[in-house]
């Protein structure tokens, strides 16, 4: 008896696998990357990929790119499109189509794309080539063998070879094994069928569910410079070494910093003043080249030119700032995510901004977009890690979130219904927070193009837009903490066709915002993340025409749940009716296996917003 | 001897001063006046971030002992900035041609930044850190810029010489922007020994006139007489792009030179163009080389065709194998590769596919033609202006033993016999019969294009609407839902996506269509959805889904056309079995809704006792819309959309 019983389970195992390998785009044959490190200034990494591409939607899986600076480049390549057996394409270094890719002044940055032909499926398409890195290693290429959705893996080896006095540091999703010879250590990663990853909506960050590798020297050597990156501390010393040598101001700024601060009677007023100047002298433009990559322009530059990217204008304010007698500390982040005190790294940042202290608040300051409100921390920093940079090296600091609770969005529509139809609506908005920020250059918007940013919001059609008002908070920061950025915009317009007229009955919607909520049939594979809290009311004071009464008002409806919460109320006084409806999300993970409560809260909101008043012509 | 050029051209445009630009300005580069520093609102457009002051253009075909025969062009563009958002544009780059015999070259460039500090204008010139040079590509080098010192009220002006030694190739001007322009002036010199057509696009007046001036002496020419035309567009509005429209570019104001012929002594070349010499070189290019080659697929096409009788039965099977053999790679492209090299590949770009299919057709005995097509995202073609390089694709013209005519593109695989993607769908597309013989064909109006869903619902005492839906999409109707849904080959995505599209609880869902080479496909499916309940009351949503979208008929003005993706029918029949136990108390109105344009829609309810039947037909023949006819469309598009918003109710019958 267990002798049959033994196959039939392993043959179970396996059908899962090969059913859903069968119905991929395109899978991972092998994807090999072998690092070989010389020195600390030089290296070569050789990659040898196959991919099998087996329909039409696969084949951007199997296309080519990588890309290369004034540091890097491909030293050799070849490649091969196989079908049937066959090679039909030999590809050569000379097939790769290079392009710089950035818009900016000046960016060394360019990209290398090969993308095959479609020949008869299943196709392969193989690669193998050789990147070679000089002048300095601050990371080695991050390994990442899955290299889109649904896309299994059914080999995968990462290998890096460094001198053997190099000490390196990683974050892999496994231990590698190591190996040492009397010159090298090796370190391997390796990775056998690694299954298809599903793409859902409030997934997982990636980062948890796929193998990487990102991998760097402890120790390193840079363009002429060296540092250590095996704490933040160290990262933060290179990072200031590097900062531009210190040179006095020119005077005509000196004169100017004193012009605009020394009347001021306190500092907040001096970092508006200058937050100010900074806004209306400067603009940026990219420069990604070499040092310039890490290391910001001097403030002088700036002044000069009037431009410069997030690190030189950050370091121009500071340099403002400090004029002025205050203190402020450039820091480095990632806008993606936060910095973490386990994986510290040089090349981990892609943006600089400005700490300043204050008496009762710190402040966060954006000098890349100086049209934020002083005393706003962006969406991009609030609950962050962050990396201050100064003198005494690096240090990891936490930016305050917001709670949860604060970002939120407003509405308020009283509707003067006409018995023809028609509909006056006026509207009252109010945003707060990350909902606000589209709102802080919306004044310089025409009335034709602002009206039709607010009326996007809303499913019925709306004519005669007009702005009665706007009015907003964003240049009302005083210093202390818990300032928080709102904007209220006033506004009408006019909705030809806002109810249905029927012989003696008249139908009104509940809901005249876009609403419609959705959610996937198929059954959840992970669990669903819900990152970005969200709080919405919005409130409808509706008049019942002369001559009509309601006959049908939709049940209130009220869903609660750990993640989200609806909520849609009436309530009738004489002729008015007010309709209120809520909608909170919370931050919280619900499990895959209790996605169908997602499903079903779904439902209900949909069924609530689809709801209509019925009003009866009096007999 | 360009200088005497351009000074001869600045006195003519300033005889074309009879528009005076909003803001006045000093047509002289390097010479900004306090006026245009100071004032700080345009009031064409008060929320302008940026204006174009005034750009200038000063071309000229001519010849230069350096360059030879050559374009030569004096350019600059003085710049406004009016808000903290305009700053942006004090950056940018020009991209130039790499080849060497090209020998393009950009001199003299300058990015100048002007600010008024206390009533003086302040000059700061860029130097050279503030100006890149850098490889882009193989072919392309980019000139990146960006000005120095730049605030709002600033005024930045670039301006450089370029040459090329491409003449034969003038480039369009461009009057418009995407910011407003207060002053634009354009102007090109062109020898009277070559010949060219001129073509205006746009929508907004362009002041323009034409003079005789002298140009450069060349030994052996005698006429060294320049034919010089002027043009000048005042207070232009900011370009912006609007919904429903397929090359929003083609409405944008310019002026496009083609040259049609160059006469020097002893030497004649004529590029001039009638629509008999196009055909005549498109049966000498590869399209008909290619297609009227020998098949190799000759043996194939025997094989399927041994034992068939029915032409489309044929045809269809011929264009399966070539599929078979020969993937497109989703390029559409005009000129194809030879039949061995396509083969070889088992790949290749829409010319490729139908060269080989056209040959394969031919094969098989039937009178095959190329159709040349203009893609609507190309903009319209100009039928007044012959030329090959008008066209992008071509597709194929086959006409069956009896004499039927049928088009069809070989590449695209949702197609079929007389349906089309949408973006094929022209007025004029150019059928090549031989050589100077051609027809214009008409490829928007090849199909009867339907959309049919039938529906059969009952409603619960709890309010639950179950049903069946299912839906018959033909023709280019069955093109496009094919090609959006046939995509979702897995199944849960599949539902995922039609959810989205129906916005009910679906299962038991089956289509058919999408893999076969046909002009039709099929959705079932079962439905549950929730109605509203009150007391005694059930009031019912007939429709499942929002058949039409009034999205693109938001905005209240409309500056350009509106573009319809097709023609088609579309009916939708919705049966309810009334609830036990209930009666009708209230049945949406009936309506029919017509427009100026060829399109209707009708909307009927009836009841028989026992059901409740829903009819909505739209019959849209458009494919355009005209600006002026904008507000009574729209009104017509929100009065058939807000049928979607009625609802049936039953009340308990007492």
């Amino acid at each position: 008896m267990m002798r049959h019983f033994l196959p039939t389970v392993l043959s179970l195992l396996l059908l899962p696998c090969a059913i859903c390998w069968a119905d991929v785009d395109a899978e991972v044959l092998y994807n090999r990357c072998e690092v070989i490190v010389n020195s600390p200034t030089d290296m070569k990494c050789h990659v040898s990929r196959k991919i099998q591409v087996n329909n039409a939607s696969g084949k951007y899986i199997g296309l080519f790119e990588e890309y290369t600076d004034s540091f890097s480049s491909i030293s050799s390549f070849s490649g091969a499109v196989e079908s049937n057996g066959k090679v039909v394409k030999k590809i050569k270094k000379s097939d790769i189509y290079t392009e710089n890719c950035s818009e900016g002044l000046a960016d060394d940055t360019y990209v290398n794309i090969y993308t095959p032909e479609a020949t008869l499926f299943p196709y392969t398409v193989e690669y193998e080539y050789t990147i070679e890195y000089r002048k300095g290693i601050i990371s080695f290429p991050v390994y990442a063998p899955v290299v889109a959705f649904d896309t299994p893996v059914r080999e995968g080896l990462y290998h890096i070879s460094v001198p053997r006095d190099m000490e390196i540091q990683y974050k892999a999703w496994t231990e590698p094994e190591v190996k040492e010879t009397d010159k090298t250590k090796e370190y391997f990663w390796t990775l056998t069928d690694f299954q298809p990853i599903k793409k859902e909506h409030n997934m997982p960050l990636l980062s948890t569910l796929l193998p990487v590798v990102k991998a760097r020297p402890s120790n390193f050597r840079y363009l002429g410079t060296q540092g250590s990156q095996s704490d933040w501390n160290s990262v933060g010393k290179w990072l200031e070494e590097i900062m531009p040598q210190e040179e006095p101001m020119p005077e005509d700024l000196k004169a100017k910093v004193h012009d605009l601060t020394d009347g001021c009677s306190s500092d907040l007023e001096k970092v508006k003043a200058l937050y100010k100047y900074l806004k209306e002298n400067t603009r940026y433009v990219s420069i990604q080249f070499g040092l310039g990559g890490f290391s910001p322009t001097s403030p002088s530059v700036v002044h000069k030119k009037g431009y410069g990217d997030c690190k030189a204008l950050s370091y121009f304010m500071k340099s403002l700032l400090a004029e002025a007698g205050i203190g402020s500390e450039y820091f480095t982040l990632n806008t993606d995510w936060s910095l973490t005190e386990s994986s510290p790294g040089v090349g981990t940042m892609n943006h600089a901004m400005l700490m300043v202290p204050l008496q009762e608040d710190t402040l966060w300051v954006e000098c890349t977009n100086p049209h934020l409100p002083l005393g706003y921390r962006h969406e991009d920093v609030a609950g962050r890690k962050v990396l201050i940079v100064n003198s005494d090296g690096g240090s990891l600091v936490g930016v305050p979130a917001y709670p949860d609770t604060l970002t939120l969005r407003m509405t308020e529509c009283k509707v003067d219904f006409q018995q023809d139809g028609s509909a006056k609506v006026q509207v009252h908005e109010t945003y707060r927070l990350s909902e606000a920020e589209p709102f802080i250059s919306f004044r310089e918007l025409k009335n034709e193009d602002a009206v039709s940013i607010l009326s996007k919001h809303y499913a019925v059609q709306t004519d005669d837009k007009k702005i009665i008002s706007i009015s907003d908070n964003f240049q009302d920061y005083t210093g202390t903490p818990g300032y928080i950025p709102e904007v209220s915009i006033d506004w009408s317009f006019l909705s030809r066709k806002y109810g249905s007229l029927n012989a003696d009955r008249i139908l009104l919607p509940v809901v005249i915002e876009n609403s419609h909520f959705s959610s996937q049939k198929s059954s959840r594979v992970h669990d669903v993340v819900f990152r970005t809290p969200y709080q919405e009311k919005n409130r409808l004071v509706l008049t019942v025409p002369d001559g009509y009464s309601v006959e049908f008002l939709p049940s209130p409806v009220s869903v609660d749940t750990e993640f989200a919460s609806y909520a849609l109320e009436y309530a009738v006084s004489g002729n008015t009716i007010t309709i209120t409806e809520s909608l909170r999300a919370n931050r919280c993970i619900l499990p895959a296996s209790e996605y169908d409560s997602y499903r079903s809260f779904v439902k209900s909101c949909n069924k609530a917003v689809q709801a209509k008043i019925v009003l009866k012509k009096n007999e | 001897m360009k200088l005497k050029f351009f000074f001869v051209s600045v006195f003519l445009m300033l005889c074309l001063d009879s528009m005076a630009q909003r803001i006045p300005v000093s047509e002289k580069v390097d010479d900004i006046s306090v006026e245009e520093c100071a004032f700080e609102t345009y009031p064409a457009d008060t929320s302008a971030a940026a204006l174009v002051l005034w750009e200038n253009c000063k071309a000229d075909i001519d010849y230069s002992h350096t360059y030879g025969f050559c374009y030569h062009k004096v350019y600059s563009r003085r710049l406004k900035i009016l808000k903290e958002s305009g700053k942006s544009i004090a950056s940018g780059a020009i991209y130039i041609s790499k080849d060497k015999d090209e020998s393009e070259n950009v001199l003299r460039l300058t990015v100048t930044t002007y600010n008024l500090e206390d009533g003086k204008i302040v000059r700061t010139k860029a130097p050279k850190s503030s100006i890149v040079k850098s490889d882009y590509n193989e072919n392309t080098q980019k000139i990146a810029f960006a000005a120095e010192g730049v605030k709002v009220g600033s005024v930045v002006e670039i301006s450089y010489e370029l040459f090329n030694t491409r003449f034969l190739d003038i480039p369009d001007f461009y009057f418009q922007s995407e910011i407003p322009v207060n002053l634009s002036t354009y102007s090109i010199s062109i020898p009277v020994w070559m010949g060219f057509n001129r073509a205006m696009r746009g929508f907004d007046h362009i002041d323009n006139d034409t003079f005789k001036v002298n140009g450069e002496r060349i030994e052996g020419i005698d006429d060294n007489t320049h034919r010089m035309d002027v043009y000048r567009a005042v207070d232009l509005p900011a370009f912006t792009d609007e919904a429903m429209l397929y090359c929003p570019d083609q409405y944008l104001d310019a002026i496009s030179y083609e040259v049609t012929a160059v006469s020097l002594p002893g030497n004649f070349r004529d590029f001039s163009q009638k629509w008999e010499t196009v055909a005549t070189a498109v049966c000498e290019s590869p399209i008909c080389i290619v297609m009227n080659a020998r098949s190799r697929f000759k043996d194939e096409v025997e094989s399927i065709c041994a034992g068939k009788t029915d032409d489309l039965e044929k045809l269809s099977a011929i264009l399966d194998m070539v599929r078979s053999n020969v993937i497109w790679n989703e390029k559409i492209t005009l000129v194809p590769d030879n039949q061995a090299n396509v083969i070889k590949a088992h790949s290749g770009g829409s010319a490729d596919v139908n060269a080989i299919a056209g040959s394969a057709f031919a094969a098989a005995g039937f009178k095959v033609s190329p159709v040349l097509v203009r893609l609507r995202s190309r903009g319209t073609l100009m039928t007044n202006r012959p030329m090959l390089s008008a066209f992008n694709t071509f597709i194929l013209h086959v006409v069956t033993s009896d004499g039927k005519d049928l088009f069809v593109d070989a590449a695209d695989p949702s197609g079929y016999f007389n349906v089309l993607p949408e973006n094929y769908l022209v007025h004029s597309a150019f059928d090549v019969k031989g050589e100077a013989s051609f027809e214009w064909v008409n490829l928007d109006n090849l199909s009867t294009n339907t959309t049919y869903y039938m529906v059969n619902a009952e409603v619960s005492d709890e309010g639950t609407v179950s049903g069946h839906l299912g839906g018959k999409y033909i023709n280019v109707s069955s093109y496009d839902f094919k090609d959006t849904f046939r995509d979702y080959d897995n199944e849960d995505d599949l539902y995922e996506q039609m959810e989205k599209f129906i916005p009910v609880d679906i299962s038991n869902m089956t289509v058919t269509g999408f893999d076969d080479f046909g002009d039709s496909s099929t959705l079932d499916l079962d439905f549950e959805a929730e109605c509203e309940t009150a007391g005694d009351m059930l009031i019912v949503n007939p429709f499942l889904f929002k058949i039409l979208s009034d999205a693109a008929f938001t905005k209240e003005v409309r500056t350009f056309p509106v573009d319809f993706s097709y023609p088609e029918i579309t009916r939708y029949v919705y049966t309810l079995k009334i609830p036990e136990g209930y009666a009708v108390a209230q049945l949406p109105k009936n309506c029919v809704y017509k427009s100026s344009l060829p399109s209707t829609m009708s909307f009927r309810v009836l009841t028989d006792g026992s059901t409740v039947r829903v009819q909505f037909q739209f019959d849209n023949k458009a494919m355009i819309a005209l600006p002026d006819d904008y507000s009574e469309v729209r009104k017509y598009w929100t009065d058939v959309c807000a049928v979607f918003n009625e609802r049936i109710i039953f009340k308990k019958a007492e």
